[in-house]
């Protein structure tokens, strides 16, 4: 019920506004003229047949044969209502699985559903959202949320936004047991239904931010608090900035501190230079520990470990506008473990126009404090047709210790993807892999995507 | 466990191969027929007998009041000239133009009435007589007899874009969708909120975010091999590896349950029966000072401690940790938490009301 509330509420008021905007909206005119978007794509999950290591290192085998999962969204903006032209949008996002074979059959889950109106263009700044939706960023890092949020500029250069709501929690709507997602509990319960449903009223989350934004300057300070059964979860403060003090030149950070530890969690920053056209550079520094971001429910969170420092380089180089080489190199200290690396090559060459092509070719090598990896990737794409358009990848991996016995690992991927018309296209794809997780695993899936964007005309 | 120093037999290969492939392909891959603008409008020698008509850029590109800005020949014209080269011409005008940002919503029209512009196409279009110039005009000279200021300030994109090609567009003057990019988007996400928005909703946060979804990234964009998801199709043949160069990195979407409820779907977690155990001899009771011992691992590793044994108070952890018990204190040094003393979490281990 409440999955469905979350859904048909944004619409029925939507609808309710844009409805009755003839008669009071301003001059539309001064606005964007309305647009919309609508994509569904449905997966079809034609065979998956795999071979891994089961329950006790027993052999086990997958099968699944035409399972299907539909995805569909919804995108609206630049519509009138009675508060003005162009004062509303909204965004409806949702998936449904068939699969029948998996823990649940049917399973469903609405991932966006709210809509948001704000001033007209001509008067100050002030929107609202209500809904289901997400914040990102700042103290937040990434929170969905049922609620509201809010947010006013009085001046340009200045805002402030708030939010509140209940905590979406993987699938919350769904069967009861289900948000015990991994959990023990949850595992060890032969039958889910019998357990006590989650109180909503118990996971919770506010938060808010002020920003300024001047020229070449943007920084925000965050606060972000959410419950989790009914005690703090994450409870943080965070500060961002960002600045270009010239064309070529950007720098920035993040600082997250625990406020209920008054730890820093979490520091970033970065530097990016563009030297020419063809050539960017970039450095980061990140410092991190991590159990500060576990929930403050969970009891490991207030375990001593041992701080996480990552220091590196990126840059690509653009030989041609179809040539381009692109290189980055980090170094990580863990304070109780000593160093490890990540280093990364890669050659792209493309093609533009009809029968576009593109290709990469690469090297990574990552080495941890007890192990690590090379591996070499190719891919490729090409337009074999009039939308006809084919990939082809295929991955090599050798592991510095053997995982289960298994030094090496390939991997291989192939998609075709046909338009059909302007709104209809169809994709096939197939994997094959062998890796110390699957002696053999062989899957194909088909797509068929309906995309239509309500174009604004002259 | 032994850390050894492998050879590089397949992956080397498997390079090699890789550049062979390109040389291939790129050898094999059609040359895009060249246009010169600038031959066919500047050619001396036309309109005498027996010469070719002299062009302009009418000529080729009619008005037609339709509102479409790419407006290209039919090939019967070019035909009229090139009378041999009829396979080559359809090469060519099968060659999309070239449109960085995307079909502009723009009125060819309307601005060739303009009595700035006064029917002149080259103002605008300066590179189809220059060398070194391109043909299409930068976004600051639109601006140059547009007023968009309050546009810019709202990082309103449309309606001069449109916002279903904006999907599909990495603009590269203003905002840098660059090799860099992908590592702050989070900062500027936070920042830059509306910017963002001009071009993207929040399902498309989502589409990597959202771990609840029934198919994980690489099976919904099984071709999109040029972005840089952390989660490739290949992701699984690393990731436990991953997963201990870069915890932070995961703990950025992911809770260390989520661990788990894949384990246990592939029916290899410890947390259900018959699930084997992972850890060697020793790991608990052991020695504190053998490599085994789970103490050491646990600190540099915690998040993956946390993958099985996030389990609240039900954890086995405290068991060991909690005062007075064998374990010892867990806390860091400096250690302090601004919850209440009855706050029920801390009572697990110090006991309380």
């Amino acid at each position: 019920m409440a999955r469905g509330l979350s859904l048909i509420g944004p619409i029925l008021v939507f609808a309710f506004l844009s409805q009755t905007s003839d008669v009071f909206a301003q001059d539309s005119s001064t606005g964007a003229p309305p647009s919309a978007t609508f994509r569904s794509n449905t997966y079809a999950r034609l065979l998956r047949r795999a071979t891994a290591p089961g329950p006790g290192g027993s052999i086990v085998t997958t099968e699944r044969q035409l399972p299907v999962v539909q995805h569909v969204s919804y995108w609206a903006s630049g519509v009138d209502t009675v508060f003005g032209a162009d004062t509303a949008s909204m965004e409806v996002t949702g998936w449904q699985s068939a699969d029948g074979l998996g823990r649940e059959a049917g399973e469903t889950d609405v991932q966006t559903a709210y809509l948001t109106l704000h001033s007209p263009r001509s008067a100050p700044a002030v929107w609202a959202s209500l809904g289901r939706q997400t914040r990102a960023g700042g103290a937040a890092r990434f929170a969905r949320f049922d609620g509201i949020s809010a947010g006013v500029s009085p001046v340009s250069a200045l805002s402030l936004r708030a939010y509140g709501g209940y905590r979406v929690l993987p699938r919350f709507d769904q069967a009861p047991g289900y948000h015990h997602l991994g959990a023990s509990s949850d595992v060890l319960q032969s039958a889910p239904a019998m357990l006590e449903p989650l109180d909503r009223n118990k996971y919770s989350v506010v938060g808010g931010d002020v920003r300024l934004d001047v020229s070449h300057l943007h920084a925000a300070l965050s606060i972000h608090d959410e419950t989790d059964n009914g005690a703090v979860g994450r409870r943080n403060l965070g500060f961002d900035v960002a600045a270009q003090p010239l064309e070529k030149l950007d720098f920035g950070g993040a600082l997250l501190l625990d406020l209920d530890s008054l730890r820093w969690s979490n520091a970033r920053v970065f530097i990016d230079y563009f030297a020419t056209q063809r050539w960017e550079f970039g450095g980061q520094y990140v410092r991190a520990e991590p159990a500060l971001l576990l929930s403050r429910q969970s009891v490991l969170s207030v375990f001593s470990t041992a701080n996480y420092q990552e220091f590196g380089l990126q840059s690509r180089y653009r030989f041609t506008e179809h040539l381009s080489l692109t290189g980055s190199a980090f170094a990580q200290d863990y304070d109780d473990s000593g160093p490890g690396a990540r280093f990364t090559g890669e050659f792209r060459a493309a093609t533009t126009g009809r029968k576009a092509l593109i290709f990469f070719t690469g090297y990574t090598r990552v080495s941890t404090f007890d192990s690590g990896y090379h591996s070499a990737r190719a891919a490729l794409s090409k337009e074999i047709a009039t939308e006809l358009t084919g990939t082809l990848q295929s991955f090599v991996y050798l592991y510095d210790v053997p995982i289960r016995d298994k030094q090496t690992s390939m991997s291989h991927a192939v998609t075709l993807d046909y338009g059909l018309s302007d709104t209809w296209s169809i994709l096939w794809g197939a994997s094959l892999s062998n890796s110390p997780y699957a002696e053999f695993d062989a899957a194909t899936q088909m797509r068929l995507t309906y995309a239509l964007s309500e174009r604004t005309a002259l | 466990m032994t850390r050894e120093h492998p050879t590089l037999p397949g992956a080397t290969a498997a390079l090699l191969l890789s550049v062979l492939l390109a040389a291939i392909l790129a050898a094999c891959v059609q040359k895009p027929v060249q246009f010169s603008h600038k031959t066919h409008l500047s050619n001396p020698s036309c309109g005498g007998q027996g010469e070719p008509a002299c062009l302009s850029c009418v000529t080729c590109h009619a008005p037609k009041n339709d509102g479409t800005a790419g407006r290209l020949p039919s090939v019967k014209l070019c035909s009229s000239c090139h009378q041999k080269e009829a396979a080559k011409m359809d090469r060519l005008l099968e060659q999309p133009p070239f449109r960085p940002y995307g079909q502009i919503l723009f009125d060819h029209d309307a601005h060739l009435q303009m009595k700035d512009i006064s029917g002149q196409c080259v103002p605008c279009h300066k590179g189809v007589v220059t060398e070194g110039v391109p043909a299409l005009p930068p976004m600051s000279q639109c601006f140059t007899c547009h007023e968009h200021q309050e546009q810019w300030e709202k990082s309103t994109c449309t309606p001069c874009h449109q916002r279903v090609d904006l999907e599909e567009t990495l603009p590269v003057t203003f905002l840098r969708h660059d090799s860099l990019f992908l590592r702050k988007h989070g900062h500027l996400a936070q920042n830059q909120e509306a910017l963002c928005q001009s071009c993207h909703t929040q399902s498309d946060c989502q589409s990597c975010h959202d771990l609840s979804s029934a198919l994980t990234m690489e099976q919904q964009r099984p071709d999109a091999i040029e972005n840089n998801m952390v989660h490739r199709g290949d992701f699984m043949v690393r990731h436990a590896l991953e997963a201990r160069s870069q915890p932070a990195q995961c703990m950025s979407c992911h809770s260390p349950p989520d661990c788990d409820s894949c384990h246990i779907e592939q029916g290899v977690s410890g947390n259900m029966a018959g699930g084997r155990n992972p850890h060697p001899p020793g790991w608990v009771g052991g020695n504190p000072a053998s490599r085994d011992f789970h103490g050491r691992a646990a600190r540099r590793d915690l998040l993956s401690c946390a993958g099985c044994h996030e389990a609240g108070p039900a954890t086995n952890c405290i068991r060991c940790h909690q005062v007075g018990g064998p374990g010892g204190n867990p806390h860091p040094s400096g250690w302090s938490s601004a919850r209440q003393p009855a706050d029920q979490m801390c009572n697990y281990c110090h006991g309380g009301p």
